[in-house]
């Protein structure tokens, strides 16, 4: 291309520029600050994109519409998640109330019976059992360190529990009424009905308590309570159970099947009668 | 050169960039998809595809936004030359130099933007360059590489050989 033509088209490509720069620098200082009105040619592109704009917009709403459901749906797993652990944990806590309130009333009724005893009463916590065929013992967190001895009488709100049958400087090992061996040489076994009927109480096995009467005609009724009598080592009137059903098939002895007053699947808390017996203290029952 | 389709992509990035960019804000910055464009057309096809996609694109977004017409255009119509004067001295195929010129192309269009602003005296608030500019111009970086690429791919089809295929005769 010879000279004169290249630079020609220079100057003609800077004068455009220097005249687009002119314009652009006069519109933009027109325009710099709020206008109150637009111009038409400003209406009509605005006029022109609008549809454009508005199709742009909905297809933007669409995938803005299908990612908030994506991201709702995790935000929804998430809060099930979190709501699912809340409702165990309202679960857990209702349970802990629910047992927290049975405990309440446990210990108030222990704590009422202990008021209302004529013996002083030792309290004390179960913290082991054991339960088979043959033995039904507990063990409670009361020892030797704290006065309790052997053939102390154990007991609870519902009656009569037990017998203390060994003891350890801090637990000591409860033999239960439905022990089989709880009747076994008649220590603590003396019973008596209120129609003044006396008798011992037997334990099979199998765990069922008997009453066999001294007497060959005795007067007994089924639901009649059954107390203890102060012979042997327990301390007298203290509810052992029910009458629940009379045996009169043995001719020698007549026999009455006592239906325990104590709960034993739910011991938790008991009392140890702290009366000196005449096994431990030598002393006579007041 | 296929205009048309050019016009086209150019269009819908300024659609994209009017309607969608506010959701694709990262930390307060939006994309700046018609400066990507514009660098794109740049580098591919030289300044004067360069300019004329800024100042068109520019001047969509001015007129549409209504007051400091100008501004746009002649930002993005400077960035486009500029870049577009590079095409002929890098190569099309290196994909990492395009999200550097991306990178310098959105420096360049937001610094025209704000030094025209000081100049009209607009209030520019203070730690602009670490808070908006470079933010924007790593944005504009990224969506230049990926952009790029793609534009690349069609590159025989937007600018088809003026010579026309060669096709081998079997003899």
């Amino acid at each position: 291309m010879p000279a004169p033509m290249k630079n020609s088209k220079l100057i003609k490509r800077l004068g455009a520029a220097l005249v687009a720069l002119i314009v652009i620098f006069t519109l933009m200082t027109a325009t710099a600050r709020e206008r109150e009105q637009i111009t038409t040619v400003e209406k009509a592109l605005a006029t022109v994109l609008y549809p454009l704009q508005l199709a742009t917009n909905w297809v933007a709403e669409q995938i803005q519409g299908v990612a908030g459901d994506v991201s709702e749906l995790i935000h929804l797993r998430d809060e099930n998640a979190q709501l699912r652990e809340q409702v165990q944990e309202a679960a857990q806590l209702a349970a802990r109330n629910e047992l927290l309130e049975q405990e309440n009333q446990q210990l108030r009724r222990e704590l009422q019976m202990k008021e209302q005893s004529a013996y002083p009463l030792l309290t004390a916590e179960v913290i082991s059992r054991t339960s088979n065929n043959w033995y039904r013992t507990v063990t409670i967190n009361r020892g030797s360190r704290d006065g309790v001895q052997p053939n102390m009488a154990v007991i609870n709100w519902q009656g009569l529990v037990g017998k203390v049958s060994a003891t350890t400087p801090f637990t000591a090992q409860v033999q239960l009424v439905v022990d089989a061996g709880y009747g076994q040489g008649g220590f603590g076994a003396g019973a008596k009905l209120p129609t003044g009927e006396l008798g011992v109480i037997e334990t099979v096995q199998g765990g069922f308590v008997r009453m066999k009467f001294f007497s060959n005609a005795p007067a007994v009724a089924v639901g009649q309570p059954v107390f203890t009598s102060g012979q042997g080592v327990i301390p007298p009137d203290l509810l052992i159970g029910y009458i629940d059903s009379v045996d009169d098939t043995s001719v020698l002895n007549q026999y009455a099947n006592v239906r325990p007053s104590v709960d034993f699947h739910k011991l938790d808390v008991v009392q140890v009668v702290m009366h000196p017996t005449e096994v431990a203290g030598g002393e006579a029952a007041p | 050169m296929r205009y048309w389709v050019l016009g086209g992509i150019l269009l819908i990035s300024y659609l994209l960039q009017s309607v969608v960019s506010t959701y694709l804000a990262i930390g307060g910055v939006a994309p700046d998809l018609l400066l990507v464009v514009v660098v794109c057309y740049g580098l591919l096809f030289g300044w004067e595809t360069g300019l004329g996609a800024g100042v068109i694109g520019g001047l969509l977004m001015d007129l549409t936004a209504g007051r400091f017409i100008g501004l746009h255009v002649l930002s993005l119509g400077l960035t486009g030359l500029a870049v577009g004067l590079a095409e002929d001295k890098v190569f099309k195929d290196n994909y990492l130099m395009a999200p550097v010129i991306g990178f310098g192309g959105s420096v360049i269009s937001q610094l025209i933007q704000l030094i025209c602003q000081l100049i009209y005296g607009w209030e520019i608030a203070g730690g602009v360059l670490r808070t908006t500019v470079l933010p924007a111009a790593l944005y504009a970086a990224v969506l230049t590489f990926f952009i790029y690429r793609q534009l690349f791919k069609y590159y025989p089809y937007l600018k088809p050989d003026p010579r026309g295929t060669i096709e081998l005769r079997r003899h």
